[in-house]
């Protein structure tokens, strides 16, 4: 068990660097998009319930 | 292996923003989570050489049926035995891994179709799409919990609520490839095939170009770790080697495999339940529009109650879904005999939820009673239960159906029977849940075993 330990402490980047905000929009429209669709059909199908 | 895969290289410099770790996590889940929409390639599979219908030569639905109950036996099967190592190796390298094996499964599958080779579509989608599916399940669970100390449940949540959407996605994607592929002669699943592993491939890429690690001792912005003491959450690291000589273990075992069994049993017995139940209002479209949205619910149900889990606790969490699942699936028989169509879907929804909150909610629970260090390998080792409850669940609800109709009972009075067992199956989880207490200290390495 002891030898995982130094695996698993990973060495620190100095440096502070901010994260884009455009890309934090592009990363969850990346699965956001096609979730949406897959959501959209699948109801779209379900209406057939009610009508 | 590339150094850009290094465990180190992944650590992520301070000032990275964690929500860039939610949508590399479900890039991953969302695109494995196909596996659950497969059986839209069931038919077609039966009909390659007779094209419009099923010719002498062509392989029947039965024989087909093996390719998924393959991948589902890999998944555990790589999940179990990969988790260890993948820890060392580190998420991006476990998401690579993942997305190779993955797509690669469609590929060779589609090679598999093109030569009408079964085994090669099982070798291909069974074995190499089953191991990419248990890697890929695995892998960002303790990168979210990592990153999300204050929601563990919530980000997990996130991730697995992906697997349950990854159908809803691929569904309609494959039978738009199907269509757009198929030709007097073909089908088009084996260019659908190729495309999909293609589309999957640089669909995952995301999550392993993006995902980091925190780096030691990283804590979120005023979090500040509670100082109350809290008997069911653990400070102590129990290692997967220890953690599978604990009876925790096995109790959460059976805790996962009686939920899946009860959840898988109902599901697939859902669509022709509603038919016969409400004979004349629901036809067969309509009733595969109910599945779409059962669907919708599993995935929803992941979110919110692993979520939930935050607030009250693992353990009542699991008490709710065990004691409310089986007063509803014991309601359900007599909710359809009412005939009120809205309070039936209804209820199927929140049976439907608690199954899908049963998987988002286990990998933090087992974070609680284990610690963090090892988490994705004990988890891998407890998704075992999912695949030995996709063989017995659908094996148990088709015997026992069999067996009430050899008895002359009518259709609609045998789903009674079965849900009422499934029910039954509930207490048993609840009471394994009931008797999960805290983890001896003796079991725990690294620190000595302090609680918090």
């Amino acid at each position: 068990m002891q030898n995982l330990r130094p695996s698993m402490e990973a060495s620190v980047p100095d440096q502070e660097v901010k994260s884009n905000p455009l890309l934090l929009l592009i990363t969850w429209l990346w699965v956001g998009v096609p979730l949406l669709w897959g959501i959209e059909e699948t109801i779209k199908k379900a209406m057939a319930l009610f009508s | 292996m590339l150094p850009i895969l290094d465990r180190e290289r992944s650590v992520a410099p301070p000032g990275f923003n964690r929500w860039l770790v939610p949508p590399a996590a479900l890039s991953i889940h969302l695109a494995i989570g196909q596996a659950y929409a497969f059986s839209v390639f069931n038919l077609p599979l039966t009909k390659l050489i007779g094209v419009s219908q099923s010719a002498p030569d062509d392989w029947k639905l039965s024989t087909v049926g093996w390719i998924f109950s393959v991948a589902i036996v890999f998944l555990g099967l790589s999940a179990a035995f990969l988790g260890a190592w993948l820890e060392k190796m580190g998420p991006r390298t476990a998401m690579l891994l993942s997305a190779l094996f993955f797509s690669s499964g469609f590929l060779v599958a589609s090679l598999g179709v093109s030569l009408h080779q079964l085994w090669l579509i099982i070798l291909g989608y069974g074995v190499f799409g089953g191991i990419g599916l248990g890697i890929g399940y695995i892998s960002p669970v303790k990168t979210l919990i990592s990153w999300f100390p204050d929601r563990p449940g919530m980000a997990t949540g996130l991730a697995i609520m992906g697997f349950g959407g990854g159908a809803m996605i691929g569904a309609p994607l494959s039978v738009a490839l199907m269509n757009h592929f198929q030709t007097a002669a073909s089908l088009g699943v084996a260019e659908t095939f190729l495309t999909m592993g293609l589309f999957y491939f640089v669909f995952m890429m995301l999550g392993v170009c993006l995902v980091r690690i925190p780096a030691p001792n990283w804590k979120p912005a005023g979090f500040v770790p509670s100082s109350e003491k809290r008997e069911m959450i653990t400070n102590a690291n129990v290692s997967a080697t220890n953690a599978i000589r604990t009876p925790q273990f096995w109790l959460l075992w059976a805790v996962l495999f009686l939920n899946v069994t009860a959840g898988i049993a109902v599901l697939s017995q859902a669509s022709a339940m509603i038919q016969e139940m409400f004979q004349g209002r629901v036809t067969a479209a309509a009733a595969g529009g109910f599945v779409g949205l059962l669907s919708i619910f599993n995935m929803g149900g992941r979110f919110v109650w692993s979520s939930c889990s935050d607030f009250l606790g693992r353990k009542r969490t699991y008490m709710i879904f065990f004691a409310l699942g089986a007063v509803l699936y014991a309601l359900i028989p007599s909710i359809g005999n009412s005939g009120n169509i809205v309070l039936f879907v209804l209820g199927y929804g929140v049976i439907l939820s608690m199954y899908g909150g049963g998987f988002a909610t286990i990998p933090v629970y087992l974070k609680d009673l284990f610690g963090t260090l090892q988490v994705g390998a004990i988890h891998g080792r407890l998704l075992t239960a999912w695949s030995a409850a996709g063989v017995v669940g659908p094996v148990l609800v088709n015997y026992l159906r069999e067996y009430q109709l050899s008895q002359n009972v009518p259709k609609a009075q045998a789903y009674s029977v079965t849900m009422y067992i499934m029910a039954g199956l509930l207490v048993v989880g609840f009471l394994a849940n009931f008797l999960v207490k805290p983890v001896d200290a003796k079991f725990a390495t690294l620190d000595g075993g302090k609680r918090a």
